[in-house]
């Protein structure tokens, strides 16, 4: 051995350098990762953000959907829509009206438009079974193609004997179409709109109305008018437009028929009375939906913690049940019972490392990647800043108890300068009283007077420090719930 | 795939900063980058560490490779990975230089005279790289550089900061150092 010459040891060297083979710690992939994420970081991809579109449009598709199936006072657009949409369903189906041509050929030379009008009058009232239509020829455009074929289908369809002619006939008017009281006495009573009489007391604008009648002046626009009372009675009963103005017009020209009308106002206003009573009756039992109510409601959130700036590779999620008590109008007393896992990454502000102290100076945590299990409990005040009957947006605040129930912690660090891992799941429960200060802000959608989904942004801030590694956690997210009111503690007027 | 068209492919993925390919070529590479570092660190953690430095500036430079430079391209990508490692471990030699020259070999490593004439073949490669992990890191990186990486002393020189003749003395004390510890070895072999 002593005769080991130079070019021996250097082969013998080579050769062992070339064979030997050193295993590296299987934590070496995850360190090098660790700090790739942190030099070189990936571009965050939510793989399941479409899920989270499609979840969404559905909701909202939902939402619209049961919006507009949700029991409400039309408004007034929308009752001329909807008896539009019938007409031109009426039309379409090419459905003969005897009517409008007994009325045409009693007219005479009553001009085309008057023709058009009252076929569509009689028309809605046909389809309807309704007499009180809501027709408006004049008003709308898009019925103008459906009423020129009605047009067409009227000039040609034979005269029959119709009932609302008779009754016109009763009236002692209904021939005079071309003279413009009776005119009008005329349409209003055939079509029957009673109720439409009798509100409209005392409008300003009958004294112009007279002139234009008086004058027998039956102009297109003024006859559309004619027609427009009962709608216009319908939609806002105690409403003083001119249209309805036209039905004073009746009391105040036909004093003939003058009782009979009487009676009927008093029935037509029995009829609304009756029908505010109605409105109203359903405009309480929304109020009704979230005074002094309990309410019940599941939820769910995708749940984004962090430590400090640390952003955390994965999201966990938070589910529960919730539970609030409407205290008046706009505030509320919110609480829940929510489980949840929040994932978080921290550096070097982690506290310890299980099996040292750490008041030890060697040891520096690099990374910590934790996954924790907890019970949370929420404990909000809310406030309705909009209220509305099917809606509320709110804002609310207060704090959260953590109930710890798991930490699987993942360390990585050096000791004495040489990297190290470590892997640690921590069992023991631990409490944290109000430890979170929750802040959040959302919107309520009613979609039955029981039941509304809600969209809740919220962010929790750190009271005081969590957990084994004493971290001070923020999370945040979006809760999507179902809330249900038991239809017990509705309170109806 | 074929092992060629999986490489370019891994080098395709780290290019685009890919964790899965980076990964794969991490495990591809690991132990070859161990067993080189392994000879110039103090201890496994300290080898550990310029493994860890090692991948991390391979996947940072990684766009740098030439993969259709050559045939073999895994190979050149070892050779070119081992550039890297090198690099690293004499790096890490320079930040603890002022230590470096302060290491002196225990005095049981004077071989008694009477033993040396004991078998060599008794002694494993693994024992032979130990050997080279004791001496001293002045000692060891010239051994290395010089006997296993075939750098001249010129370059040694300049690699490591020193002149050429103090690379050509630790060189020959390096052996003089390596040729004790084997005989060392074999003379407890030789007990045993």
């Amino acid at each position: 051995m002593h005769n080991l010459s130079d070019e021996e040891l250097d082969r013998l060297s080579r050769e062992a350098a070339e064979v030997n083979q050193t295993p590296v710690s299987p934590a070496g992939w995850d360190i090098i990762s660790s700090r790739l994420d942190k030099d070189m970081p990936v571009p965050y991809v939510d793989k399941t953000w479409y899920l989270r579109v499609i979840t969404d449009l559905l909701l909202l598709l939902t939402l619209t959907y049961l919006g507009t199936q949700y029991p409400s006072v039309p408004s007034k657009q929308n009752a001329i829509q909807i008896q539009e949409g019938k007409v031109a369903a009426s039309l379409a189906a090419a459905e003969p009206t005897t009517a409008s041509e007994g009325i045409n050929q009693g007219a005479g030379n009553a001009p085309v438009r008057q023709n058009q009008n009252d076929a569509d009058e009689t028309i809605a009232q046909n389809t309807n079974g309704e007499k009180r239509s809501t027709t408006s020829t004049g008003e709308s455009n898009h019925t103008s193609h459906s009423k020129k074929e009605a047009d067409v289908k009227l000039d040609k369809t034979p005269v029959k004997p119709d009932n609302r002619l008779n009754q016109s006939a009763d009236n002692k008017t209904s021939m005079d179409l071309s003279k413009g009281k009776s005119n009008v006495v005329d349409l209003n009573v055939a079509i029957g709109d009673k109720e439409s009489t009798n509100v409209t007391r005392g409008n300003p604008y009958i004294t112009n109305e007279k002139k234009q009648t008086s004058d027998n002046n039956l102009p297109i626009g003024s006859n559309n008018q004619k027609q427009n009372p009962a709608k216009t009675d319908y939609d806002q009963p105690s409403g003083d437009k001119p249209i309805s103005a036209k039905n004073q017009v009746i009391d105040s020209t036909d004093k003939a028929e003058k009782p009979s009308i009487k009676t009927d106002e008093n029935a037509a206003l029995s009829q609304a009375g009756a029908k505010d009573k109605k409105k109203k009756s359903k405009a309480n039992n929304l109020d009704g939906i979230t005074k002094n109510a309990l309410q019940i409601g599941l939820t769910w959130s995708p749940d984004f913690s962090r430590v400090g700036n640390t952003k955390s590779v994965k999201n966990g999620h938070t589910m529960g049940i919730t539970a609030g008590y409407q205290i008046n109008r706009r505030w509320s007393i919110q609480t829940a019972f929510l489980y949840t896992n929040k994932y978080y990454t921290t550096g070097n502000s982690y506290g310890k490392i299980p099996g040292y102290s750490p008041a030890d100076p060697y040891v520096k945590i690099k990374q910590v990647n934790a996954e924790c299990f907890m019970w949370d409990i929420p404990l909000n005040v809310r406030f309705d800043w909009l209220v509305k009957s099917k809606s509320r947006a709110f804002v609310s605040t207060g704090f959260s108890s953590y109930f710890m129930k798991k930490e699987d912690l993942h360390y990585w660090y050096t000791h004495y300068n040489n990297p190290k891992y470590k892997h640690w799941i921590n069992e023991a429960n631990s409490n944290y009283w109000f430890a979170i200060g929750n802040i959040s802000a959302g919107f309520e959608q009613f979609i039955t007077p029981s039941i509304s989904v809600q969209v809740e942004p919220f962010f929790k801030f750190p009271l005081r420090e969590l957990g084994y590694g004493q971290i001070k956690l923020k999370s945040s997210g979006i809760f999507l719930g179902v809330k249900y009111t038991p239809p017990l503690h509705l309170s109806k007027k | 795939m074929p092992v060629q068209e999986k490489i370019i492919s891994l080098l395709n993925g780290c290019i685009k900063n890919d964790r899965a390919s980076q990964k794969e070529l991490y495990h591809l590479l690991a132990d070859y980058a161990m067993s080189v570092c392994y000879r110039y660190a103090e201890s496994q953690e300290e080898a550990e560490e310029l493994v860890n430095e090692s991948f991390i500036k391979l996947f940072k430079n990684i766009h740098k490779f030439e993969s259709n430079r050559y045939a073999d391209t895994f190979t050149s990508l070892k050779g070119w990975f081992k550039r890297i490692l090198i690099n690293t471990c004499i790096d890490q030699f320079r930040k603890n230089k002022h230590n470096a020259m302060t290491h002196t070999l225990p005095e049981e490593f004077d071989i008694p005279a009477e033993n040396q004439a004991t078998a060599l073949d008794q002694i494993s490669y693994k024992e032979i790289i130990d050997a080279i992990r004791q001496l001293s890191p002045a000692y060891r990186n010239v051994f290395n550089l010089f006997v296993i990486e075939g750098y001249s002393h010129d370059d040694i020189a300049e690699h490591l900061g020193i002149s050429v003749g103090t690379s050509k003395s630790n060189l020959s004390k390096a052996r003089e150092k390596m040729k004790k510890l084997l005989l060392q070895l074999t003379r407890y072999k030789a007990y045993a």
